[in-house]
């Protein structure tokens, strides 16, 4: 594992969920004002759960990364 | 003592605090010019973690995440996701910014343009694109500050007098302590910004709706569309903004000299893991906003809207908390911006037309620069509130064309300053054309995007049909020797 696996893990998935994933989240029924998760609309709750999972995913690239630092 | 008076209190004291900080960090201290622009690149995670969240995180974050929640809904979740897409593109780039730095000493931007490229004449175009698109964003920081000190003292202190107070102060510190005074005064604004967004904002809803759950089912009732992005905020929108905003991120001048300040690969890089944690105060910001939407207020500006929410449910005087938190907000984005104008007119500007000038001149210059800006801004936001609007508009798409060469130009060895200088100009042109003269955002995509791609496309095709520039090697084998 090296910088590649860095670079996958702290910028391609976090890139990915918001730039391509995150728009097929984009639906809510306002008649019945569902689905809510957590009180959000299913985009806010996956832009809001990517904002704590990404720097878990940054502390993953970190970690690769530091092995290689002197 | 009556509420205005108590809120009145909480604002003058909160300034003082930050004065006494701010000029205190550096009162004593004889700087050099890394000293008063970089601290000596001495800043480790805490101090360096809380410079750049107070930097980024403006007096629009609060006004303008609120209002935007107010008024349109959920085409404001772009926000929340830029700003960690930027993150985690800066966890990357910012190495190379930092290395470079270190290895050559840059306290600029335009210093790394210079080098890379090895052009005066791109460095000062780099310069000048910096403090073209700054100086409108300062002076919006400016009118920002005035306004929310106007509102939270319920008019005991006027916009104007906001404003020139709110000048003055930074100036004083910016001026005595230089960037060591910024990150001493924004380890306490970045703290009073999250801690007010989370312990009275976040509770809005709840106390008003009962919980998140029913502010959403009535917003659903009163605002059907803040809950879906459609229409010219559709998804394309969204995606567009998004990209452009997370790439434009770093092609702020004003972000570099942070970076540059770092003690260390690893304060830097940490600093970067856990950014986006602080981005998440932006959620209370938006229930805010959206409280006051679904309770069916209608307010005459939408900039209204956080202070609106605070006083559907909270006493007035909290209101003086809130301004606190704002001055914070504002003062801490503006007073980086100053130092780090003042460092392109010194280094970049003065600094290379008068190549023997000494450190300390520099340091001078460095201060006057200070001042000039400072005022400046402060006499616009006075007396041309919406002159620069058009600079305002073009802001972030115009500071984004900078990103071929500073960052694709560390990967392909054919890009020189031919290149780049041709591709930036593009850009400028395009998004001008699409904004003023055009359709604005073709086909839903945001102008600024059209801009950063006409510009790649020039700034390949002529590197295309040049040889390999000769700085490319030198510079990257440079940053490599680099120990971390």
């Amino acid at each position: 594992m090296g910088k590649g696996m860095a670079v996958f893990l702290g910028f391609v998935i976090p890139w990915v969920m918001y730039v391509v994933v995150s728009p097929f989240f984009n639906y809510f029924d306002v008649k019945t004002a569902s689905p809510l998760i957590l009180g959000m609309p299913p985009l806010m709750f996956w832009d809001t759960l990517w904002i704590i999972l990404t720097p878990l995913f940054l502390l993953l690239a970190y970690n690769i990364e530091k092995r290689g630092w002197k | 003592m009556s509420y205005s008076t108590i809120s009145l209190t909480i604002i003058f004291s909160w300034i003082v605090l930050t004065l006494l900080i701010g000029v205190l960090a550096g009162i004593k201290k004889k700087f050099s010019l890394d000293g008063y622009l970089v601290s000596n690149r001495s800043m480790g995670f805490i101090f360096l973690y809380v410079l750049l969240a107070g930097e980024i995180y403006s007096a629009y974050a609060f006004l303008g995440v609120a209002g935007w929640a107010y008024s349109y809904g959920l085409p404001i979740m772009y926000a929340f996701g830029y700003g960690t897409l930027a993150y985690a593109f800066g966890y990357f780039f910012a190495e190379y910014i930092w290395r470079a730095g270190k290895k050559f000493s840059f306290v600029t931007q335009a210093d790394y343009f210079r080098k890379r490229y090895n052009s005066k004449g791109l460095a000062v175009l780099v310069a000048l694109i910096g403090i073209v698109f700054n100086v409108p964003y300062l002076q919006l920081q400016l009118q920002g500050l005035g306004y929310i000190l106007h509102a939270t003292s319920f008019g005991s202190i006027s916009v104007n007098t906001g404003i020139v107070v709110g000048m003055l102060i930074m100036l004083a510190y910016v001026y005595t302590s230089g960037l060591r005074g910024i990150a001493w005064t924004n380890l306490m604004q970045s703290i009073m910004m999250f801690v007010i967004a989370w312990v009275i904002l976040f509770s809005i809803p709840f106390i008003k709706f009962g919980g998140i759950s029913e502010m959403m089912k009535h917003l659903a009732q009163v605002k059907p569309h803040h809950l879906i992005l459609s229409g010219k905020m559709g998804v394309s929108w969204y995606i567009s903004t998004m990209v452009l905003s997370g790439l434009g991120f770093f092609m702020y001048p004003q972000m570099w000299p942070s970076i540059y300040s770092s003690n260390s690969l690893r304060a830097l890089k940490k600093t970067y893991v856990f950014l986006p944690l602080f981005s998440i105060f932006l959620l209370p910001i938006f229930l805010a906003g959206a409280s006051v939407a679904a309770a069916g207020i209608h307010l005459g500006r939408a900039d209204e809207a956080v202070l609106t929410a605070v006083t559907m449910v909270y006493p007035k005087w909290v209101l003086g908390i809130v301004g606190a938190a704002g001055f914070a907000a504002a003062a801490s984005t503006a007073s980086a911006i100053i130092l780090t104008l003042a460092g392109l007119l010194s280094k970049n500007l003065y600094g290379m037309f008068k190549e023997n000038a000494s450190d300390k001149e520099l340091v001078l210059v460095s201060r006057i620069s200070v001042l000039i800006f400072g005022l400046a801004a402060m006499f616009l936001a006075l007396f041309a509130g919406g002159r620069l609007v058009a600079l305002l508009l073009l802001a972030y798409s115009g500071i984004t064309q900078m990103f071929p060469g500073a960052f694709m130009g560390l990967f392909f060895k054919r890009f020189n300053k031919v290149a780049v200088t041709s591709g930036l100009i593009a850009g400028l042109i395009t998004i001008t054309y699409l904004k003023f003269f055009g359709p604005g955002n073709l086909l839903g995509i945001h102008f600024g995007l059209w801009g950063l791609l006409v510009n790649v496309i020039i700034t390949f095709a002529i590197s295309a049909v040049s040889k390999e520039d000769e700085n490319f090697r030198p510079f990257k084998k440079a940053l490599q020797s680099v120990e971390v």
